[in-house]
């Protein structure tokens, strides 16, 4: 892997490897690219000239069964991390690929609920709540799906010998994006499914 | 110093800036990478001057009859659109890319090959946009299929029901790949000047240059994703039926509004940022005299980057927002004034007991600080808000707005051209075609822009395709034509100057043709591949000026004798580097490749869904290419 | 390599050492020509600020005629622009007055301190905080200023007119504008619609309480002599009140852009005397009645 400017932390102004601070500046515009959807699904929660409603679609047990899902695969990235700092690169690709699986489970029970939100007559095009909905958390949704793609990346580059114990901070960097996307769906799943206007 | 340690080339013997159409597509070099945006820009430039003499012919008499309705709708939207994304917005990042490192003792930005790919992604964004002019049958007929729904693309004007075909969709598909270009190269210049400075500059030792691109590629970072989003929601609303701005679904339009101004008006500080770094550049310089207040104006820049956030409803007073609202947004628009006039008064102190040279970038440079001084004027009257209840949407804002971005940041990039081009080429612009220039473009400018204040007063709204006889509008649209065509003939005179100057035998410039005060005057002209030899310590502000001359008792520099640097330590910074020993990034051809799945996938989306699988793999095979690049130079 | 900033002897300024740097005092301070000198010298933005100072008193005594229109905001005819046109000129004469000192300070600058030929470096003067704050602070003072009649105008503007207002509804649609006037028709829901389109009359001195709607697009109610504009938005009501102070017919167009013929989206507004109004209201109730069969039973 070629390593760019600024891969020995000590020879930049701030300390901060140069991915570090781009990953970081990366995540928080990122911020503001779901806070915008997220802010559109709130100012558009009272203005549904028609049906369905989040009350009548959500399945809250269900959706926490897969947040909880998504917020343990945060907990195998942070293993995965501690294995490669501590040269256990076997033990980092097990990790990975839990962190990975458990981020297809979580996108497998979007699938599942979305498709029954579908059959249940909620969709793109039917009212604000289906465009909102659908639009913020399929965008969530693709994020996950490239952090996953990333992930078996990683795994993939580590069975070829190209990802060694020198590249912990790019398991780093990938951790962080994957902490993000996690962040972000706990304040999805807070504001769109668990706080509902009285 | 770091530099690429992976992919590696010797810029020592043997090696030198290639040439060749092969070496440019490949470049990772910023000095390249500066040309091609700065170039390319001036291109969209005439471009969008022709849109715009097409506008002024258009509008020089009462039915004039030169466009319909329909082609005006579509010409004004691309010259909106052109002059502020393809024009303004790269030609500032052609002198990020230009002088940032050079000013902050670098060798290159913190990421060579994203910087590559930005510019690809603007290149292939900008053809991506223009395109759509032959989507609308025959354009030799004057069929355009160019948008035509505002660079500003209100909903649900550009909703399907009253937008039909491709224009708005190329609208949104081409501004969603530039801001990808642009947000690539806001992350690269902060992690560049947070990360790469030499030793010793610390952030307050900075050019202001250097500083208004930091806070500028802020204000990108945070707005560019909001118009992002936006844009995504018009698109879905227009290709997947969704409800965004769907008013028969609760939709609001508002919700546009608000999203579209929260990225536009930090926008408008993103235009004019760097410009103002320029100006605070050239001031000094012909002054002979430092930057009066250097941490004012370097606070005043923050300060109007945080402020521009709270001031976006400012172009909303009359969509009915209410009176707590209006007045809320009325203060803090009332209030930004304040650092931009920290800014004008530290200029004029900059100058005030100087011993002032009238080249052409100081020319420039005045012409700036009085025309923005009037624009930045106006501005406040907008802030009056039941007076802007009036004002908006009338030809009083068009003044306005190109009075801060021609008369300002236009005039300071035009300064920037003439000041650093002897940097990069090691020769001077021609300095009478240079006053010529200047003249013709600053009375043109005053000639155009001047009338439409009272145009906007007497009651003609902005953005109709023509107007009756008896409005008493005549006599000040056929002066601003006038002018326009004036500023058309100030163009080509300094094209007419580039080119004579580039192609000049004698590269008589030197090193620091001007006297200057900072690091980029320090080495050769044009600079070497590898920009320093020596990576400078850095001990003040304007560091080479300090190299050259110290102040004495009363403040009175004093130029410092030959070998005098040597014994004040100057330039020895414990590990030289022989220029052979000096590594820098090798060329590749990912970025492009990366760069070219986007505008292939926006094509898809619009014509045939496969095609958006083909632009992915594309994409990602530039983009597996660039990560897994071999770390040899061989 | 020298490094950078170590000049090869006193008189060459360059860091490259003299084989490589042809022997050159910067330009900066080397007069090129006669003719040049000319050009560049402030000499000539004098004659310039003075020649569009000339022009501009010139264009001014000429005549109103350059400045006569329809809907010049300057020529107000209604309470509402009266105002605005005064809030502008409160803001327009002290940022004429700044933009003037600005020019002349740059001009004057430029005449006092430039480079003559021999001149010394000047001294090398960083900043000055008293200054500083200064210019910091006398601004905001003077911004403030503004700020109290702004909140003030947003308000006055902003309040309903009361009881005794005419109410008046405005649609626009593409690519016109339809008046009714909801106290005349036969109920509230059957508001009384004025028969012309992109006509809308009303009575001389008495303030008028519009409702502002669009069926489709973005548009925006604007008829300068009377008032500022109010936005026309679809699925968002707006409310403005006018007045006319005197009797005419006062022209206006669509103030945001709304397509096509966006340019040609037009509307009248004729001020009559109140009697005169009184009766044209009966008149077109009545023909309303007359053509539906049901009597008047609401407003006067």
């Amino acid at each position: 892997m070629q390593l760019p400017a600024g891969s020995h932390a000590l020879e930049t102004n701030t300390g901060l490897d140069n991915r570090k601070l781009l990953m970081w500046l990366f995540l928080a515009s990122e911020c503001l690219f779901f806070g915008s959807f997220i802010a559109a699904f709130l100012l558009y929660r009272d203005r549904n000239t028609v049906g369905p409603y989040p009350e009548d679609m959500y399945d809250i047990p269900f959706t926490s069964v897969s947040s909880f899902v998504l917020l343990m695969s945060s907990l195998t990235m942070v293993l995965a991390l501690a294995a490669i700092q501590r040269g256990d690169m076997r033990g980092m690709r097990v990790w990975l690929v839990a962190t990975a699986l458990l981020g297809l489970s979580f996108l497998a029970g979007q699938a599942f609920e979305f498709t029954e939100f579908y059959n249940e007559g909620l969709s793109l095009d039917q009212n604000l709540f289906g465009t909102t909905f659908f639009v913020l958390t399929g965008f969530h949704g693709a994020h996950v799906s490239v952090g996953v793609l990333i992930l078996l990346s990683l795994v993939d580059a580590s069975w070829r010998g190209k990802l060694t114990e020198d590249n912990s901070l790019t398991v780093e960097l990938a951790g962080l994006y994957w902490h993000f996307v996690d962040i972000v769906w706990i304040v999805i799943f807070t504001l769109i499914y668990l706080i509902q206007p009285q | 110093m770091a530099v690429s340690a992976g992919a590696m080339q010797h810029a020592g013997a043997g090696a030198h800036e290639e040439s060749g159409l092969w070496s440019w597509i490949t470049t990772v070099d910023h000095k390249r990478i500066g040309i091609l945006y700065g170039v390319s820009a001036f291109i969209f430039f005439l471009l969008g001057g022709i849109e715009a003499l097409f506008i002024r012919l258009q509008l020089a008499t009462p039915d004039a009859g030169v466009l319909d309705q329909d082609q005006y709708n579509r010409i004004f939207t691309m010259h909106g659109t052109t002059m502020i994304f393809l024009v303004v917005m790269p030609l500032s990042s052609a002198f990020f890319n230009l002088m940032v490192p050079l000013m902050i003792g670098a060798r290159d930005v913190a990421f060579p090959r994203l910087n590559a790919f930005s510019y690809w992604v603007f290149l292939f964004g900008g053809l991506f946009l223009n395109a759509s002019f032959f989507t609308g049958g025959n354009i030799f007929d004057g069929e355009f299929g160019a948008p035509d729904g505002g660079w500003f693309g209100y909903a649900p004007l550009t909703l399907n029901q009253f937008s039909e075909g491709d224009g708005i969709n190329y609208w949104a598909l081409g501004l969603q790949i530039l801001g990808i270009a642009s947000l690539a190269g806001g992350f690269n210049f902060i992690v560049t000047i947070l990360n790469m400075r030499a030793p010793g500059m610390s952030l307050l030792r900075m050019p202001v240059f250097v500083w208004m691109t930091l806070v500028t590629s802020f204000l990108i970072i945070f707005a560019m994703p909001i118009i992002a989003v936006a844009l995504f929601q018009l698109m879905f609303d227009r290709l997947f039926d969704a409800n965004f701005f769907n008013p028969a679904a609760g939709g609001s339009p508002l919700l546009w509004q608000h999203m579209f101004w929260l990225f536009g008006h930090p926008e408008v500080y993103i235009l004019i940022l760097p410009a103002m770094g320029i100006v605070s550049e050239i001031l000094p310089v012909y002054s002979r005299k430092p930057l009066f207040g250097y941490p004012f104006v370097v606070f005043s820049g923050v300060a109007i980057g945080f402020m521009s956030w709270g001031v976006w409803a400012h172009h909303m007073y009359t969509t009915g927002l209410g009176s707590i609202a209006n007045s809320a947004f009325g203060i803090s628009t009332i209030m930004i004034a304040v650092p931009t006039g920290i800014k004008i008064f530290n200029w004029l102190g900059t100058m005030w007991g100087g011993s002032i040279s009238f080249k052409t970038p100081m020319m420039f440079a005045l012409g700036f600080i009085t025309m923005f001084t009037i624009g930045g004027l106006t501005g406040v009257t907008h802030s009056m808000v039941p007076s802007d209840y009036q004002q908006q949407d009338t030809y009083y804002i068009v003044a306005h707005f190109h009075q801060v971005l021609f008369g300002g940041a236009i005039f300071a990039l035009f300064g920037g051209a003439y000041y650093w081009f002897p940097k990069f080429t090691g020769k001077y612009m021609s300095e009478t075609l240079g006053q010529i220039n200047f003249w013709l473009m600053f009375i043109g400018f005053n000639l155009t822009f001047q009338p439409m204040m009272i145009l906007g007063l007497m009651g003609m709204p902005r953005r109709i395709a023509s107007y009756p006889e008896d409005f008493g509008w005549d006599l000040w649209n056929l002066i601003a034509t006038i002018g326009a065509f004036t500023i058309a003939a100030g163009v080509l005179v300094f094209m007419i100057n580039f080119i004579i100057s580039i192609r000049k035998q004698e590269r008589d410039a030197g090193a620091d043709p001007w006297d200057g005060r900072t690091l980029e005057w320090s080495i050769p002209s044009p600079p070497p591949h590898y920009n320093f030899a020596k990576i400078p310590q850095v001990h003040s502000v304007d560091e080479f000026w300090h190299q050259k001359y110290v102040e004495d008792a009363k403040g009175m520099p004093v130029r410092v004798p030959a070998g005098a640097a040597i014994a004040t330590g100057n330039g020895h910074d414990g590990h030289a580097e022989e220029a052979h020993d000096i590594h820098m990034p090798a060329p590749s051809y990912f970025p492009i490749i990366a760069a070219l799945g986007l505008p292939i996938a926006a094509l898809g989306l619009l014509y045939s869904y496969p095609l958006i699988a083909l632009g992915g793999v594309i994409g990602l095979i530039g983009l597996y290419g660039w990560v897994l690049e071999p770390p040899s130079g061989d | 390599m020298l490094g950078p900033g170590v000049p090869a002897d006193s008189t060459d300024r360059s860091p490259m050492s003299p084989e490589q740097q042809p022997q050159r005092r910067p330009e900066i301070t080397a007069p090129s020509n006669a003719r040049q000198r000319h050009a560049t010298s402030p000499r000539f933005a004098l004659r310039l600020m003075a020649l569009a100072g000339l022009l501009a008193v010139g264009v001014l005594l000429s005549g109103c005629e350059y400045f006569s229109s329809p809907q010049n905001t300057f020529n107000p005819a209604g309470e509402v622009a009266q105002s605005q046109k005064d809030d502008f000129l409160f803001v327009m004469w002290p940022a004429l007055v700044i933009g003037v000192l600005v020019m002349v300070g740059v001009v004057y600058i430029a005449v006092r301190y430039r480079h003559k030929p021999g001149d010394a470096l000047p001294k090398q003067i960083h900043g000055n905080t008293a200054l500083e704050l200064t210019w910091t602070i006398i601004p905001i003072i003077l911004l403030s200023v503004i700020a109290v009649p702004t909140v003030q105008g947003i308000r006055d503007l902003a309040e309903n007119p009361g009881p005794d207002a005419l109410q008046v509804q405005v649609t626009g649609f593409r690519f016109s504008w339809v008046f009714a006037y909801p106290e005349y028709g036969p109920t509230p829901e059957e508001p009384l619609e004025a028969p012309n389109v992109g006509e809308l009359r009303i009575p001389v001195g008495r303030k008028v309480y519009l409702t502002i709607n669009s069926t489709d697009v973005n548009h925006s109610f604007w008829v300068p002599k009377l008032a500022g504009k109010t936005d026309a938005i679809p699925n968002h009501t707006n409310h403005m009140w006018i007045k006319a102070d005197e009797p005419g017919e006062y022209s206006g167009q669509c103030a945001e852009f709304c397509g096509l013929d966006h340019f040609n989206m037009r509307m009248t507004v004729i001020a009559m005397p109140e009697e005169e109004f009184n009766a044209w209201i009966e008149q077109q109730a009545a023909l309303e009645a007359g053509d539906d069969g049901r009597l008047v039973s609401n407003g006067e």
